[in-house]
């Protein structure tokens, strides 16, 4: 027993040492990330750049007050070059990458909409970057929708000047109701069809004036009780010459009541603003994560590299490890001895897990800590840097744990299946950029398809990244899901390498 | 001081390990144990698969094969404690000390920390690299880690050590000192195996063995080698007045117990070789013989050692013309 614990720390101080003596290894790999994370935060602003336009217009409408104000609106993230009615020549520049879209205004809005047509506004752009051209085609349609709203709320002002007319239209049908009622008293009464005919046109006017106001349309209430209106007074025109008086009072009534409905929309309209009408819902986003702290870029993405770094460090360390004492023979002096292939492992995991720790420890502590004046990380800081930790360090500590041993595992296995120091390193590389892009780093994780998450789920820093932005930027503690997919990954990778490093130390 | 142990440390019988052509074929030997027991051939003979197969790191396709009473390929963890390898190459750690691989191979063994301080300073000056104890092994020189690989191999205590080639690369002098080292092991009780390429070396061990392209040539005493060479005869080298050669081979030729004389080529004239059984029985008889015929100048007998790479390659050649393909030795 004691013997085997020596054995398992022979490793654990062989490994100690050997790292310890490559003081530029253990500083790029403090340095390094710290520096990058430092750059990021100087001159990274988050903010997408804005998209070069040329507006093509009518031509003769350079000047028209209407293009002046599109220009004017065009929004934030476009920064107009040109305006122009030569649209070959804007052509040009966008192929020579001159400009990012040509946007061509129609010209015939006005006639297109009176007759109750669209008018496309097309945009041009010439993109191989699909992130890039979702981005444009997103902008551009955000764009037509403003300028849309614009339109509409135009119409809707007519239309609340139309609304002054509004309550004339309703006073007189309800005149002309009032003589189809005393001319039912007569029968065969001219009178009663003429006011017949009258309110059925001044009904339209009045569901005409509604939807210029936005209240109209399909399926609406003031629609309904128009269509009905003009439903009952087309039976109650038809029917003068043979219903019965009664019948045609009961249909009076129910025009009257439905009257009444437009009267009371038709109120509603002239209290509510144009704006209302137009865009009765307006986004009101508040970010209710407890956290005392100005979510920033470097914020956000700091756990992120923390755990990235941390799972590489372990990769490419225990990736030349095994692979190393094959090289260097070591492998012949382990088989003659009574050392076994499970108390090298053990103890190569214990001598890198401390110094992974306590590089992790260090690393984090310099970018979140409130260290003196003259320090390296207190300069990181007055850059910018100082990363929030609002969590519990103690699940931290288990994470990074978890972290290290799920990816020294991985970094064992690559070892123990490599047979050159190239080939470890190309695996850990290999290993480096599918987490780049698989583990949620950068690229959200509900982009992929499930099979493709199955990957990330297999990379420890895809759990890493998720439980340090819990613990360090929200204070949650990591879920258990967190938890047994990197004791799962430890645990499989471990067993995997461990019977290859056994197969590969056994007496041949 | 240690007991020499009784009886035999190692026994192999018809032992072969092979890929392809390549490997050792049928090889047969004993090793008493407290003796110094060379291995030697040419580069690619299978000194290094015998030693390997020795300390279990290969399994024999066929044979038997016990060490220190046991079969290497099932060795537990004490009987691989009673075992030091010194491989044949440096397979130590470049970025670590030179204490500090003495310290790691000790732990290997599991060595108590405690305890092993004393050792591992007796060793250091065993080797003499006392001075040199905290210096990276990337920077000390060849001989110096061939010393700290024998100090490794030694760190704790094995009964049987396995050198391979241990001298290789290595200067005269330091050879010398590696040797002076084995002798005082094998004083204190060790066994040792120790192959190598200086045949001069054999001289140095107890017994012999000589591959040849996978196969056990022969097993003898330095001695024993020299008289193979000669085709299992002593050899007198007689120096005379180059005048007095003819009466001279004339006397010898009637001694019975004289088989052959020859004049060695490329060598000054009146200088003889004669072959008998036994040098020192009859090297006194031999002058005595001549001293009777007054007319003959003697001027130097003595029993004729030629150097062991004489003897290795005069052995070589017999091997060749006797066994031109290889296929088999004759032990």
């Amino acid at each position: 027993m004691i013997k085997g614990i020596v054995r398992i720390l022979a490793f654990f101080g062989k490994e100690i040492s050997e790292i310890r003596r490559q003081p530029r290894l253990v500083l790029s790999l403090v340095m390094g990330p710290f520096l990058i994370l430092l750059i990021f935060g100087l001159g990274y602003s988050g903010e997408q750049p804005k998209l070069k336009t040329i507006l093509v217009v009518p031509p003769g409408s350079t000047q028209d007050p209407r293009v002046q104000a599109l220009v004017k609106n065009l929004g934030p993230n476009f920064n107009v070059l040109a305006v122009t009615a030569d649209q070959a020549a804007a052509q040009n520049r966008l192929k020579r990458g001159e400009t990012d879209i040509v946007e061509i205004v129609p010209k015939d809005v006005d006639q297109l909409f009176g007759r109750q047509q669209q008018s496309l506004v097309t945009v041009l752009y010439s993109q191989i970057d699909p992130l890039q051209e979702q981005w444009i085609r997103y902008l551009t349609y955000v764009q037509v929708k403003e300028l849309n709203t614009a339109l509409l709320l135009n119409l809707a002002n007519a239309g609340k000047q139309q609304n002054g007319n509004l309550d004339q239209y309703i006073n007189d049908a309800r005149q002309q109701l009032s003589t189809i009622q005393t001319g039912l008293q007569v029968a065969g009464n001219p009178q009663t069809r003429e006011a017949i005919q009258r309110l059925r046109s001044n009904n339209g006017l009045i569901l005409a004036s509604l939807i210029l106001s936005g209240q109209g349309g399909a399926n609406n209430q003031a629609q309904q009780s128009a269509e009905q209106i003009q439903n009952d007074l087309q039976a109650l025109e038809s029917g003068l010459a043979s219903s019965q008086v009664k019948d045609q009072q009961a249909r009076l009534t129910a025009i009257d009541g439905k009257l009444n409905e437009l009267a009371a929309v038709a109120g509603q309209v002239k209290t509510v603003p144009a704006e209302v009408l137009v865009s009765p819902l307006v986004p009101d986003p508040k970010n209710i994560a407890n956290v005392n702290y100005q979510p920033s870029y470097i914020t956000f993405y700091t756990p992120g590299v923390v755990a990235l770094l941390l799972q590489h460090m372990a990769i490419t360390l225990a990736a030349l490890s095994l692979v190393r004492e094959n090289l260097l023979g070591s492998v012949e002096l382990f088989r003659v001895s009574p050392t076994g292939s499970g108390q090298i492992m053990i103890g190569k995991y214990f001598g890198y897990t401390l110094m992974a720790g306590l590089i992790a420890a260090a690393l984090v502590g310099a970018l979140t800590a409130n260290i003196p004046l003259g320090t390296v990380a207190n300069i990181a800081v007055s850059f910018g840097m100082g990363v929030p930790f609002v969590g519990n360090p103690y699940w931290f500590a288990l994470v990074t744990l978890l972290l290290i041993w799920a990816s020294l595992g991985i970094g064992f296995l690559i070892s123990a299946l490599s047979q050159t120091e190239s080939q470890a390193v190309q695996l850990s590389m290999i290993t480096l950029l599918a987490s780049v892009f698989f583990s949620g780093f950068f690229l959200p994780l509900g982009n992929f398809t499930a099979a493709v998450r199955g990957i990330s789920y297999l990379l420890p820093v895809t759990h890493g990244i998720t439980a340090y932005q819990d613990i360090m930027l929200r204070g949650r503690d990591p879920t258990l899901q967190v938890l047994l997919w990197l004791s799962g990954i430890a645990l499989v990778c471990f067993v995997l390498a461990w019977a290859l490093w056994r197969r590969n130390l056994r007496r041949r | 001081m240690r007991q020499a142990a009784e009886g035999c440390v190692i026994e192999m019988r018809n032992v072969s390990k092979t890929w392809g052509d390549v490997g050792v074929h049928n090889i047969t030997l004993q090793v008493p144990a407290g003796q110094i027991f060379g291995v030697v051939g040419p580069s690619g003979c299978g000194k290094t698969t015998t030693i390997r197969m020795l300390t279990g790191v290969y399994t024999p396709d066929s044979g038997e094969l016990r060490v220190l009473g046991a079969t290497p390929q099932t060795f537990n963890k004490r009987a691989r404690e009673r075992i030091g390898y010194m491989p044949q190459l440096f397979v130590l750690y470049p970025t670590l000390t030179v204490k500090e691989n003495l310290n790691f191979v000790a732990s290997l063994y599991g060595m108590p920390w405690f305890s092993r301080r004393k050792r591992l300073n007796e060793l250091l000056q065993f080797v003499e690299l006392t001075q040199a104890r905290h210096t990276l092994a990337e920077k000390i020189s060849g001989g110096m880690k061939r010393r700290l690989e024998l100090a490794c191999s030694l760190v704790h205590d094995p009964t049987l050590l396995f050198a391979d080639e241990p001298t290789a690369g290595v200067d005269p002098v330091l050879r010398g000192k590696f040797w002076d080292r084995f002798k005082e092991l094998q004083k204190s009780g060790h066994s040792l195996v120790v192959t190598t390429q200086y045949v001069s070396e054999v001289e140095y061990c107890d017994q012999v063995a000589v591959l040849r392209r996978g196969r056990l040539l022969m097993i003898e005493t330095p001695d024993g080698l020299r008289k193979r060479a000669f085709g299992g005869f002593a050899v007198i080298a007689l120096h005379v007045d180059p005048e007095d050669e003819p009466n001279t081979r004339e006397i010898l030729g009637r001694l019975p117990f004289v088989a052959k004389i020859e004049s060695p080529r490329n060598t000054p004239q009146g200088l003889l070789h004669v072959y008998v059984d036994d040098a020192g029985t009859r090297l006194p008889t031999l002058i005595q013989a001549l001293g009777r015929d007054p007319t003959i100048d003697t001027r130097t007998a003595e029993e004729f050692k030629p150097p062991f790479d004489e003897v290795f390659i005069t052995l070589m050649q017999q091997a060749d013309e006797k066994d031109p393909e290889g296929a088999g030795g004759d032990e």
